[in-house]
């Protein structure tokens, strides 16, 4: 028997608690669902605008045994280039409910971590809930699994009767852009076999008609705050991934996305001079070494009555490209560190940092990003590419680029800290979402220095240097595959 | 020990130090005693004449009663501008090694980079070809060519005998520095060169100060052929694992390195930081530590202190002889090869100074001399 729209609508509303969800006319009803092409098979909730709550539901009748759950499994999937959240909630018949936890501060441990596995099955990352909420990464389709562990008081519900599931999305100005798309949803009462043989399915979308979708389904919209759509798995669908050179993601290399008119780059580049601090005209570079444009950093010097002796040249997340934001792994490997391409243009040492701002898992709009500087003695690798040679070089706290010096620099996460005056944030380099890096120099010790930078990226793969009478095998040519 | 000396002894050793000089940089001089000095702690191993300090030495033992230990000694009475290099040969006798008389064997070149001053050596066994000859020891020293302690560079010399006589390698430094670049500040000396084969291959340890950074460096070098030396570029040697010195993070300088038997650990003494803050202001400690000798390749490398400080309490004698106030410039007994003759044992030779009582005393000035100290490991 299924449960008629007016009782699912007063259930849902007793599940979200707090939540205020819209009138009856909100659910979505008996609709021609228009397909899209997406991540995964499933449905989509795209936000409109903001202003309340949305929600995708399913209530089991009868109510179903999930006492011996392990894992909750979702199908997630994220066209878009941004990570987004979403609230889980299961409820038993007596209408006692629960919600993941709010976070690695409230509740340490591994074991409530959330894994994510790409469409594979292969583990891509894990992750805690922030905010109770589930996070989808930037042009990801695969499975999210939620421990049992991660559930907030469970144990008070009669697991015997779950009598609802519901997977609620906040419509915030914060969240504009949110599109998540829900495909088979199922729980574990072990470990997951190979390919989740083993699931336990309890609905699938993908495989449902519309007019399931209409009854079997809680789609509520909010009130016009979202829409629903089909979505059909297609890889075209995906964004554009950043270009990766051996182990290395690239995320800025100075040609792709930016003007191919000389003239209007500089204005461009110009732009992205931090105002409070100046002391840097930045322009295209090209010569022999350059892969294409660098961009020159010619350090001024300090400007009169600004209150910041820094220059820093400011890259923010580019739109169109899917993995710019989030560096954490990548096929599974986690991220080690950062790297660029330089050359050193003048006749002395050039000292330069690289800043990085990450938004905590959960941040909400109006938050100010992480931010992570080089801590005094940041160690760095360097290959010079045109001598072959390979150095660590130690900062204080800037990295010092040798005289003559043209090739990459690795410089490992182990040595960024969070910066002094950043008294927010959750302390965790969690890299998830990093919308902007920022090249910086001391404009007073560099004054009439200059420099090309080009190629800023991830590297992936632990990094040690070689030489003729050692042979690591894990030197940074051989990283990249330049040897 | 009495506890009540131990205390007046620790307080003396923990006041703070900021100056970042290096072991060799003395420049003034003036009227020094005319006389020994007296221990103050653990005895000489050997004595100078009075006017004439020993200082920054380099061991190795070669069999089972022989060493060599080379040195930096003054050329000229009472004249600390007058670096040389000097070595003893150490026979045993008695359980006791006794040294015999000094030989200078490496002094400045007029005109050349190395005109002034030429202290602080490192030797090792191998085989080396120059000019058609071919050599079984190698030196590397640090000299520079002005009458100030900085802007130093460091330059080879090679034998067929332990004690000489040395040939300076070419005209030019193997590690040079280039105050116009880098400024006019320490440079690069400080060497300590350990072999990676028994052959031509080593690595070379050096101290580097420039205008931005005091640290150690390390190349790898096949000079083999010391007519083509190849060199790697240079890694800075690692700090992390070491004991917090103040400083913002722990400074890698003034050191001597060794590796164990089978080349798989490195074993590193250094000065302890900060330095003393009245003269002679260098080191009033030593520091002893390991780490996997793969970590000078690895930013990560990260050290196993072993002995976090060595002071003036560990050269203590008795209540006339309460240990000495300075030490510093040490370097590790080592085989020919710059590897330790014993993992289980781990023997210093340190650089011992009296301390000025005041800005007028420069009794100090002459009164370097070495030490012999056992590590537990």
């Amino acid at each position: 028997m299924h449960f008629t729209k007016r009782i699912k609508t007063v259930l849902a509303a007793f599940l979200t608690g707090c939540l205020l969800l819209t009138a009856p006319n909100a659910l979505v009803s008996a609709q021609t669902f228009t397909v899209k092409d997406g991540m995964i098979n499933g449905i989509r909730i795209e936000m409109i605008k903001a202003g309340g709550w949305t929600q995708i539901a399913k209530f089991p009748s009868p109510a179903i045994d999930m006492s011996s759950m392990q894992y909750l499994a979702i199908e997630v999937g994220n066209s878009t280039g941004t990570g987004w959240g979403f609230e889980v909630h299961l409820l038993d018949e007596s209408g006692k409910r629960t919600t993941l936890f709010t976070g690695a501060p409230e509740k340490a441990g591994a074991e409530d971590a959330i894994q994510l596995y790409d469409d594979t099955y292969v583990l891509h990352t894990t992750n805690k809930a922030y905010y109770a909420s589930a996070f989808t990464l930037p042009n990801f389709g695969g499975w999210m699994l939620i421990p049992r562990a991660a559930f907030h008081e469970l144990s008070a519900l009669d697991l015997n009767k779950i009598a609802g599931l519901t997977l609620n999305f906040n419509c915030t100005d914060g969240n504009k852009g949110l599109q998540v798309e829900i495909g088979r949803v199922g729980w574990f009462s072990e470990k997951p076999a190979s390919k989740f043989s083993n699931l336990k399915l309890l609905f699938d979308p993908a495989e449902m008609t519309d007019a399931q979708l209409d009854t079997d389904l809680l789609l509520d919209n909010g009130g016009g705050l979202a829409s629903f759509f089909r979505v059909k798995k297609n890889p075209k669908a995906a964004l554009k991934t950043c270009k990766t050179l051996g182990d290395v993601r690239i995320l800025e290399d100075m040609t792709e996305g930016y003007p191919a008119d000389e003239s209007e780059m500089n204005k461009t580049l110009t732009k992205m001079v931090y105002a409070k601090g100046g002391g840097v005209v930045p322009t295209v570079y090209k010569d022999e070494d350059t892969d294409g444009n660098a961009l020159r950093y010619d350090i001024t010097g300090p400007v009169e009555g600004n209150e910041d002796y820094y220059s820093a040249v400011t890259f923010v997340a580019k739109s169109g490209l899917a993995d710019w934001r989030t560096w954490n792994t990548k096929d599974g490997k986690k991220a080690q560190g950062v790297t660029f391409w330089i050359k050193n243009l003048s006749d002395y040492e050039v000292s330069l940092g690289l800043e990085i701002d990450e938004y905590d898992p959960g941040t909400k709009e109006g938050d100010n990003g992480e931010r992570w500087s080089l801590q005094y003695g940041t160690r760095v690798l360097l290959y010079d590419v045109n001598t072959k040679q390979q150095y660590i070089v130690q900062s204080q706290p800037h990295l010092f680029i040798p005289v003559g010096f043209t090739g990459w620099v690795r410089v490992p996460f182990s040595f960024y800290t969070k910066a002094p005056w950043c008294t927010w944030g959750n302390d965790v380099q969690d890299f998830l979402d990093v919308p902007q890096i920022a090249v910086i120099s001391d404009s007073n010790i560099n004054q009439g220095l200059s420099f090309a930078i080009d190629n800023l990226g991830v590297y992936y793969e632990e990094t040690l240097v070689s030489t003729s009478l050692f042979d690591s095998g894990m030197s940074l040519p051989e990283r990249m595959g330049i040897k | 020990m009495n506890a009540k000396i131990k205390r007046t002894l620790i307080t003396v050793s923990t006041g703070f130090a900021v100056a970042l000089l290096f072991a060799s940089c003395r420049t003034s001089v003036s009227d020094p005693p005319s006389g020994k000095t007296e221990p103050l702690g653990t005895d000489y191993i050997f004595r100078e004449e009075a006017g004439f300090y020993a200082y920054a030495p380099s061991l190795m033992q070669t069999d089972s009663t022989t060493r060599y230990v080379y040195y930096t000694t003054n050329n000229e009475k009472e004249n600390a501008l007058s670096d040389v290099i000097a070595v003893r040969k150490g026979t045993l006798h008695d359980g006791e090694y006794v040294y015999g008389d000094r030989q200078i064997v490496l002094t400045p070149t007029e005109n050349q980079w190395d005109s002034q001053r030429v202290t602080c050596p490192s030797v090792i066994n191998g085989s080396f070809s120059y000019q058609g000859e071919s050599y079984t020891v190698l030196m590397a020293y640090t000299a520079n060519s002005i009458e100030a302690s900085k802007n130093f560079q460091i330059g080879l010399a090679v034998a067929k005998n332990p004690e000489g006589p040395f040939i300076k390698v070419g005209n030019a430094p193997i590690i040079a520095y280039d105050p116009d670049i880098s400024g006019s500040q320490y440079g690069a000396g400080n060497p300590s060169l350990v072999s990676f084969d028994k052959k031509g291959k080593v690595r070379l340890f050096y101290s580097h100060g420039d205008n931005n950074l005091s640290s150690t460096r390390v190349v790898d070098a096949d000079l083999t052929n010391l007519d083509t030396p190849q060199l790697s570029g240079y890694l800075t040697v690692s700090y992390l694992g070491l004991p917090d010195d103040g400083l913002g993070f722990p400074l890698v300088a003034n050191g001597d390195f060794a590796l164990s038997a089978d080349g798989g650990t490195l074993y590193m003494v250094k000065d302890g930081f900060p330095y003393a803050t009245n003269e002679p202001k260098v080191a009033s400690k030593l520091t002893l530590a390991k780490m996997e000798a793969r970590g000078v390749y690895d930013p990560n490398g990260t050290w196993d202190t072993l002995v976090p400080e060595i002071n003036q309490i560990d050269t203590f004698v008795d209540e006339e002889h309460l240990g000495w106030p300075r030490m510093y410039s040490a370097c590790i007994l080592r085989d020919g090869y710059g590897h330790l003759l014993d993992s289980d044992k781990l023997f210093l030779c340190f650089t011992s100074s009296c301390e000025a009582s005041g800005l007028e005393d420069k009794s100090y000035l002459f009164s370097p001399g070495l030490h012999m100290y056992e590590a537990s490991q």
